[in-house]
């Protein structure tokens, strides 16, 4: 009986929590949370120059009609401390290729019933051409909880990084 | 029992009798003053969502349901990112919206005209219209995405307008919307290569072809659509819904999004054909490739 009741509790709460509309406000707490990337070992040293968040300034990751609205405000800070974290940017040396990274995009979208986020990364090197790099997550939206829009951009995220190390790294032998 | 069903046919049968509201009885300038708003509710290329249909009803049914569409969505958004990425730098939303605007501005639609154009994260919730709507509300939306097998871009406006005036009932002011006019416009355009056997396996091939071009044409592409969209927003809405047609029908027919439509051509413009749908249920208007479509008479 007691266990009908606790399913019925969290069928009722879940019921409840899809029915919401409250905006969701990514942090970079969460996304750090969830964030399951693996270090990329580095070919050779690059130079960190700059990461900018080249969004508008609303960080918005949906539009306002598209059900629930979702914002990260800390989505450039988690990807620096990532960055650092990977320690693929090695030290600055007389030697070493600088590298500007422009976080040009990230949202969300409800499609059927899936959430798909997307993070693209515009690369900068010094006298090369830029490469471009995209994280894509695409996940069913069961009770479209919180956590289930944390996760598929936090698995965008952790790709798009993964996907620049790897470019990176290829280009390295070339440069 | 009976009597309640009785009742239910005649309200449906009444309720699709009844023709959306159209310009015949108007005049233009439309209104001495009309608020305009253009929204484009993207931040990049937009890829139409796989139809799967559905595995059956129940829980397994919606669980089935659900892996096969997240595994369509998951190839269809994976094959477009090649074209995206190709986009990256091209600032298509702006130039769009300026375009659009522009277009709006110097029309004879409204004798004064105030317009905002909004991009995917501005646009205000569309619930407030046009519920809050003070007076005039003319919206444009606007999209442009490939179709979910990458054979096709398909770029489009709708519009709507709420002609809205204040009653005096019994002391009390009351808001009407006299009238209530929708619009489509849409610009389809053929993948630059045509891939035999073309089914949804064959994204990644159409991809390549869309790259192929470059991302500059790919934009200056959406641009086309766009001017060509608006082009027919204007023909339609300054002509008052009786622009001339051509004594020439066409058919034209897309197996994998189900478009398909017979209508009259109204003008061409280099390889593309503007063709007026023939339906009583709603206004729309298709700039086509000439090669898409089949005459049905000359």
């Amino acid at each position: 009986m007691i266990q009908f009741k606790l399913f019925i509790t969290v069928f009722l709460v879940s019921f409840l929590m899809a029915c919401s509309t409250n905006p969701v406000h990514i942090e970079q707490a969460d996304l750090r949370a969830r964030s399951t990337h693996d270090t990329v070992s580095a070919s050779c040293d690059y130079s960190l120059d700059s990461i900018a968040d080249k969004r508008s300034n609303s960080r918005r990751l949906s539009p306002a009609h598209e059900g629930r609205e979702l914002f990260s405000a800390d989505l450039i800070e988690h990807i620096v401390s990532t960055l650092h974290e990977s320690g693929f940017f090695g030290q600055v040396k007389a030697d070493v290729t600088s590298v500007d990274i422009n976080l040009v995009k990230a949202y969300m979208q409800h499609k059927l019933s899936n959430i798909v986020a997307q993070v693209v990364f515009l690369i900068q090197i010094e006298n090369e051409k830029d490469i471009v790099v995209r994280g894509l997550n695409v996940s069913a939206n069961w009770i479209g909880a919180q956590s289930e829009y944390v996760d598929v951009l936090s698995k965008a995220v952790d790709q798009a990084v993964e996907k620049m190390f790897i470019a990176l790294n290829e280009r390295c032998g070339s440069i | 029992m009976k009597k309640v069903v009785f009742y239910i046919v005649v309200l449906l049968s009444v309720n699709a009798c009844v023709s959306l509201p159209n310009l015949d009885n108007r005049t233009l300038p439309l209104a001495e003053h009309m608020d305009a708003e253009i929204h484009l509710n993207q931040t990049e290329l937009e890829v139409i969502s796989p139809n799967t249909g559905s595995a059956g009803g129940g829980i397994i049914g919606a669980i089935i349901s659900s892996a096969i569409n997240n595994a369509e969505i998951n190839k269809a958004e994976k094959a477009i990112g090649v074209v995206r990425n190709a986009l990256i730098t091209s600032n298509t939303e702006n130039e769009i919206l300026d375009i659009a605007k522009t277009k709006l501005a110097a029309s004879a639609i409204a004798t004064q005209m105030s317009i905002e154009s909004f991009v995917f994260d501005e646009i205000p919730d569309p619930m407030r219209l046009p519920v809050l709507a003070e007076e005039n509300q003319f919206t444009v939306r606007l999209s442009y995405k490939l179709t979910s097998k990458l054979d096709r871009l398909i770029v489009s406006a709708r519009v709507n307008w709420y002609d809205v005036s204040v009653d005096s009932f019994k002391g009390k002011e009351k808001r009407k919307y006299d009238n209530h006019y929708y619009g489509s416009y849409v610009f389809i355009t053929e993948a630059p290569e045509t891939i035999e056997n073309d089914d949804s396996s064959r994204r990644e091939e159409f991809a390549k072809a869309w790259v192929s071009l470059g991302g500059e044409a790919i934009h200056q592409l959406i641009v086309q659509g766009v001017v060509d969209v608006m082009d027919m927003l204007l023909l339609d809405i300054g002509s008052l819904g009786k622009p001339a047609l051509t004594s020439d029908t066409v058919r034209f027919k897309s197996d994998i999004e189900n478009i398909r439509f017979r209508g009259y051509v109204l003008k061409e413009r280099g390889d593309y054909l503007w063709i007026k749908r023939i339906s009583n249920a709603t206004q729309s208007y298709y700039s086509i490739n000439r090669d898409a479509v089949k005459f049905l008479s000359k």
